[in-house]
């Protein structure tokens, strides 16, 4: 979880640029100093609507779908791929603010359960693939 | 030759359990996970229904 946050702490789709331009720190304006960028930030900030936190906040949505998804499909085919991209989009899903949290952590778990499922299974053949040609 | 026997191992392991528990078993761990699937998307549909 802690890596999870280390990774999208600087996007500029993260939740921090929720507020106010002229509350950002100093130390963090290295990353937002394309003028593009600052414009719309400007823009978000001036209207009262910010129309961009709904959408955002639906895509956090999407993710803990996708993650949950994932999660479950990867129980029996594609473990090392469908796990990890469970694990990343629940974490995603719960670092942005999603308002299904209950799918999230379930994805998050599912994710988990995919790896762990697969250690089990191949510890237990002694063998990383195809049990049946022994 | 050794080629695609290499390809057929890295491929019994990319599909992971499937490949390791017996083939009932396989059908029956899809079946549970396919209704479970289709049970979330069924209430998802409804509840998008319900909403807009």
């Amino acid at each position: 979880m802690n890596a999870l946050n280390t990774l999208v702490r600087h996007t500029p789709s993260d939740t921090r640029d929720d507020r106010d331009v002229r509350e950002e720190p100093v130390t963090g304006s290295a990353e937002h100093s394309e003028p593009a960028e600052q414009a719309q930030q400007a823009e978000q900030a001036q209207s009262g609507v910010r129309p961009g936190i709904t959408a955002r906040v639906r895509d956090a949505d999407g993710m803990a779908v996708a993650s949950f998804v994932m999660g479950l499909a990867g129980l029996l085919v594609f473990n090392v791929v469908l796990g990890p991209c469970a694990l990343v989009l629940g974490g995603l899903a719960l670092t942005r603010g999603t308002t299904r949290r209950g799918r999230a952590v379930l994805g998050l778990s599912l994710g988990a359960a995919d790896l762990i499922v697969l250690a089990a299974v191949t510890a237990a053949d002694q063998s990383v693939s195809w049990s049946i040609t022994g | 030759m050794i080629f695609i026997v290499a390809a057929f191992l890295l491929l019994g392991f990319l599909v992971g359990t499937a490949a390791h528990i017996p083939l009932p078993a396989t059908f029956a761990a899809a079946a549970a996970i396919g209704a479970w699937l289709l049970v979330f998307a069924v209430r998802e549909r409804k509840h998008h229904r319900q909403g807009s």
